[in-house]
């Protein structure tokens, strides 16, 4: 009987060992694929000044084929979304945070283990991404 | 159960293990989260357009205080050094138009791997090189 005991304090601890291995596997392959959306759509709407809803349609068609669906919303919320006002690149030391950046809030609801890490670490179990980036964007003056 | 001297070791490695699972991960997110600071960091210097790098140093301080504060990060300002040196461009001293930098970032390592290793502190460069900003393209 004891023999059978230690074999399953034994067997608990590789357990243990499995699921932590692969419960921070796959908190970083979530991150990565997050991040990744994130710096890609953030990079686009940098290069055009305001995030198109094409853009945006698009890169949260290639979440939901990652595996997240959007139970709390919009993936993206972006600063800028109108065409007819966007965002400008600088002229020479004149930059201007609410003029010449755009800024993009990425949240998307992670898998449970996940959502548990998260929440232990930051009491929010979203990932939610936070970037300002200087728009590359330069209007046609004419002539 | 007989041989007490046995579990108690198991359950001494059950403990160890998961505690250092917990610490790789904790020490893992928190380079992510320097490493993400230290990018955004250095795209800041780079859309500023002209600067001294001797004024890069309160700029990026309250640059990053900020971003702590508003990514809801588990890090402390205190423990934080970064610096941004010049090293080529055609201006003499100042960062203006396509010159490159390097960006250091340094933070104090948690006790523990600080314990198992030799350097105590996180050190993390990036190269930047200014936006060439296109004050001559819009007159």
């Amino acid at each position: 009987m004891s023999e059978y005991s230690s074999s399953l304090l034994s067997l608990l601890t590789f357990v243990i060992l499995f699921t932590l291995s692969a419960i921070t596997f796959v908190y970083e392959e979530e991150q990565a694929a997050v991040r990744t959306v994130h710096l890609q759509v953030i990079k686009e709407m940098a290069g055009a000044g305001y995030l198109d809803p094409a853009v945006s349609a698009y890169y949260s068609d290639r979440l939901r084929q990652e595996g997240f669906d959007n139970l709390i919303g919009a993936f993206f919320t972006a600063s800028h979304t109108d065409p007819m006002n966007r965002a400008l690149k600088p002229v020479y030391s004149q930059v201007d945070p609410h003029v010449n950046f755009v800024h993009l809030e990425t949240r998307v609801k992670p898998s449970f283990s996940t959502e548990i890490v998260n929440w232990l670490r930051t009491g929010n179990g979203d990932f939610l991404f936070r970037n300002d980036r200087e728009s590359q964007y330069i209007p046609f003056l004419g002539g | 159960m007989n041989n007490y001297l046995g579990t108690l070791l198991s359950i001494l490695v059950m403990f160890l293990i998961s505690s250092g699972f917990v610490q790789v991960h904790t020490v893992e997110q928190m380079k992510q989260e320097l490493r993400e600071l230290q990018a955004d960091a250095v795209k800041k210097v780079e859309a500023e357009g002209n600067l001294l790098p001797a004024n890069t140093g309160p700029l990026l301080r309250t640059y990053l205080a900020d971003e702590i504060a508003n990514k809801n990060f588990r890090l402390d300002i205190n423990k934080m050094n970064i610096t941004v040196s010049r090293t080529t461009g055609i201006s003499d001293d100042a960062l203006t138009y396509n010159d490159e930098f390097l960006c250091t970032l340094t933070y104090e390592k948690p006790k523990l791997v600080a314990f198992f290793q030799n350097n105590k502190k996180f050190v993390f460069s990036i190269r930047g090189t200014m936006e060439p900003l296109p004050y001559d393209a819009n007159p």
